[in-house]
């Protein structure tokens, strides 16, 4: 039964010429699950937004969108809330209750539900999401992807037939993000839920979908199953499939025929067919060691309350000028309260730091660093006229220059707020989670600007959940756990070794070409055995 | 246990607070007042604990505080003390003064109470059937400001990573502080934006709104608001059938009748004497929690 009909939708926002979104027709079918992807403005939120009429921002539509055979502006106001439920990008601000159990009576007090079936509806669906434990905890005490979470259950706690979310998980770690997609996969297999997702992470959520809705510069691309996608984005979309799950993509460019893997688990069984019996292992070069030092960190332990337990333990490691280091661990190991301390943000109780010049800290969240109303003067701030003309013109942000840092995309926040760091002349640059919410393609661009600026002699260090964004950087890494520093090494060593804290190539080449970490690893040692 | 009357129906607290604050404010008689002021104390100490004396203590002062006001400003009275640049300070003053306090402090102590035992969620449960949009307003805002505190540690966290400690005198920390403030607006309306378009992506303003049934009236609520009601009226009536009375000026008088006096320390004392009662009850039956 078709639950979703667009035909022929074209939006343009108010006050701008160029349309956001053309021409989209596609139906969507009861029980389906939606992947939407696409290169970042491709109008996917913008779509996502049409879906719901309360949302639906201002501008000129033309064409039609129908829910269930009736157009979506005339379905009444009670019926579009209980029946389309929204999920938004932010796990903050979504949330507009003091406790977990009245977040998640929100929806039924404002549909206006019998308050003696409310008890009910809350119960089960408190069941659902495992959230029996955490009813009178405060909604500002949980974690981002509890958060998340919450805001999912928040809404199908009416039980709507179709769900749409925009980007759920971009703000999330990678554990959090898997937990969400599983939850999500849940609703759609046990109760048959329609759901439409926008995802940049498609590794995860590529094998859960049934159709993929492919979008760029608002125009629609292909609206397959996933297994043909894959086939068409390797073949006419190769800027785009650098986002595709790495068993696609390594499939792909090792040049194999018949079907496309798009799980590790797949893509380990195709990998065995292609590469015929274990092979040697590969060797990583080992780039020269830096001996110029940038910070030293002697003994360090710091703990938020007096009482409190301590979140770094002692500990000691030195940065060099010059060299990328990341710094790699788990949710709440410590990793941001580290580099704070490391740029004096805060201040550990025991233990030194000793810098040789300027260290500037650019936050995960960018937005804290908006001070003015316009990006010029947010740069001016920073640094003299001149240098920010130039290093705007850099990074590609002179047309940006008027604009309000908010009304920015995520990545563009993310570039503006480097550029304010850049323009402080730093020695050493502390980046925290500088590719949440990116793309693939914009992470590719980042991890070669973050290779300039180490090969002009900056000393970088990135705090990252993101394994595969520092195995391609191909850079130093320690890893904390437990207040102490585990591992200090080269990355290719420590994601070769590691089962479950390493790349997708690394856990799907496992057992078959030892010590293959990237893509690029996978490929020379192809294109190796291909010569002899 | 102690929070058997934190366990009321919450129009029942708020009832209680009601009347006895009335009471006080009305009913300006020094035995009262001082007996209310004990008891109030003693209520606070024991349901609060060790922490309330400084609370106590507070509100003792007002009492003295009072005096020293009213002796200045008020010159009625007969028994003149002294004179102060030409105006008697009285006796009667004094005494006023000193009751005046000690009510002011008997509501501050009553108020602390209250409290204890009447959270943000309970005021929500009453508005929400009265006025709903107030109470998801008020909701919002208990949400907000932890969380406007806390974009503001990030705020000042993020200028300290990015410029390094504060340089400059108190011109620039100024111009610093007010910068963020600005951008925590910014930062604040802009979250809201979502905030807002969440609910009313959820059906918020829709009419016809319930509220989820948190608070059930049961026949101990009744009785409660029974009995609260009874000592109110046991104690206020001989007050105004004139059987307690208070004068201050110009002669300083009070009578006070046997049944006032009863009833008012059985009115204050309903919170511990609650508690006690399920004490008693559930320890008979041996059903008392271990800890």
């Amino acid at each position: 039964m078709e639950l979703l009909s667009v035909d022929k939708l074209s939006f343009t926002y108010a006050g701008q010429d160029r349309a956001a979104i053309k021409d989209l027709s596609f139906t969507v079918e009861e029980g389906d699950f939606v992947l939407l992807c696409g290169p970042s403005g491709g109008g996917k939120s913008t779509l996502l937004k049409l879906l719901k009429p309360s949302l639906t921002p201002e501008g000129t539509r033309t064409g039609s969108v129908r829910y269930g055979g009736v157009p979506l502006d005339q379905l009444p106001r009670r019926q579009e809330a209980a029946q389309i439920g929204f999920v938004l990008q932010d796990p903050d601000s979504q949330l507009c209750a003091d406790t977990v159990w009245q977040e998640l009576c929100f929806q039924a007090e404002s549909l206006g539900m019998p308050p003696d079936r409310m008890g009910v509806r809350m119960a089960e669906t408190a069941d659902f999401f495992g959230l029996e434990d955490k009813l009178h905890r405060g909604t500002a005490d949980l974690s981002g992807g509890e958060k998340q979470l919450l805001s999912l259950a928040a809404v199908m706690a009416s039980g709507p037939r179709v769900l749409l979310l925009d980007e759920p998980t971009s703000q999330l770690d990678p554990v959090a993000a898997g937990e969400f997609l599983t939850a999500l996969r849940r609703l759609h297999e046990e109760l048959g839920l329609t759901i439409l997702l926008s995802e940049h992470r498609l590794e995860e959520a590529y094998g859960l979908c049934d159709k993929v809705l492919y979008l760029k510069e608002g125009r629609q691309g292909l609206y397959l199953p996933p297994a043909q996608a894959t086939a068409e984005f390797l073949e006419k979309e190769p800027a785009f499939s650098v986002c595709l799950p790495a068993a696609a993509r390594l499939y792909g460019a090792l040049g194999g025929t018949g079907e496309i893997p798009l799980s590790v688990r797949q893509g380990r069984a195709a990998m065995r067919k292609l590469w015929n019996g274990p092979q040697p292992p590969v060797s990583h070069p080992t780039p020269p060691e830096p001996d110029e030092e940038a910070l030293t960190c002697k003994d360090v332990w710091f703990r938020y309350e007096r009482q409190g337990r301590d979140v770094l333990r002692g500990v000691s490691l030195r940065l060099f000028r010059g060299q990328i280091t990341a710094l790699l661990g788990g949710n709440g190991a410590g990793k941001s309260t580290l580099g704070a301390v490391l740029c004096g943000v805060k201040k550990p109780y025991r233990g030194k730091i000793r810098s040789k010049g300027r260290t500037v800290l650019l936050p995960q969240d960018p937005k804290s660093l908006f001070f003015k109303a316009t990006l010029w003067e947010n740069l001016l701030l920073c640094g003299s006229g001149e240098e920010a003309r130039q290093l705007a013109q850099q990074l590609a942000l002179t047309p940006l220059l008027d604009r309000h840092p908010y009304d920015l995309s995520g990545g563009q926040q993310q570039k503006a707020a480097l550029a304010m760091a850049l323009l402080r002349r730093p020695d050493m640059l502390v980046l925290d989670e500088p590719t949440k919410g990116l793309d693939g393609m914009a992470k590719q661009e980042f991890a070669q600007r973050l290779k300039d600026l180490a090969d002009s002699g900056m000393s970088i260090l990135l705090i990252s959940h993101d394994v595969e964004f520092c195995a391609e950087l191909s850079c130093r890494c320690l890893m904390l756990f437990d207040g102490k520093i585990v591992f200090d090494g080269r990355g290719a060593a420590l994601f070769a070794d590691n089962r479950f804290y390493t790349t997708a190539a690394a856990r799907m080449l496992r057992g078959i070409l030892p010590g293959a970490v990237t893509r690029a690893d996978v490929l020379r040692a192809w294109g190796a055995r291909h010569e002899e | 246990m102690k929070d058997r009357a934190a366990r009321l129906h919450p129009s029942v607290i708020l009832c209680y607070y009601l009347c006895i604050s009335l009471y006080t404010v009305f009913v300006m008689h020094p035995v009262l007042q001082a007996v209310g002021f004990v008891l109030a104390a003693v209520n606070l100490l024991y349901f609060r604990g060790r922490q309330a004396l400084r609370t106590v203590l507070a509100a003792l002062l007002l009492a003295p505080a009072g005096a020293l006001f009213n002796m200045l400003f008020n010159h009625l009275g007969i028994s003149i003390l002294f004179y102060l640049w030409d105006n008697p300070v009285t006796q009667e003053a004094l005494l006023y003064g000193l009751c005046a306090g000690l009510m002011m402090g008997g509501i501050l102590l009553w108020s602390c109470l209250f409290g204890l035992f009447f959270q943000a969620d309970k005021l929500l449960f009453l508005l929400k059937r009265a006025a709903p949009s107030l109470s998801v307003l008020l909701c919002l805002s208990f949400r907000l400001v932890p969380d406007l505190r806390r974009k503001s540690r990030r705020m000042k966290e993020g200028r300290l990573g990015l410029f390094g400690p504060q340089q400059g005198g108190p011109l620039r920390r100024f111009r610093a502080g007010a910068e963020n403030l600005s951008a925590l607006t910014t930062r604040a309306l802009e979250d809201g934006a979502d905030t807002a378009a969440s609910m009313t992506a959820r059906g918020y303003g829709l009419p016809g709104r319930t509220a989820f049934p948190q608070y059930r009236f049961t026949g101990a609520d009744a009785a409660a608001l029974a009995v609260t009601a009874a000592c109110l009226a046991g104690a206020a009536l001989p007050v105004a059938l004139g059987r307690t009375t208070v004068e201050f000026y110009p002669v300083w008088d009070f009578t006070i009748s046997i049944e006032t006096f009863v009833l008012f320390v059985l009115f204050c004392s309903l919170p511990l004497l609650l508690t006690a009662k399920e004490y008693w009850s559930a320890r008979l039956r041996g059903a008392l929690p271990t800890h």
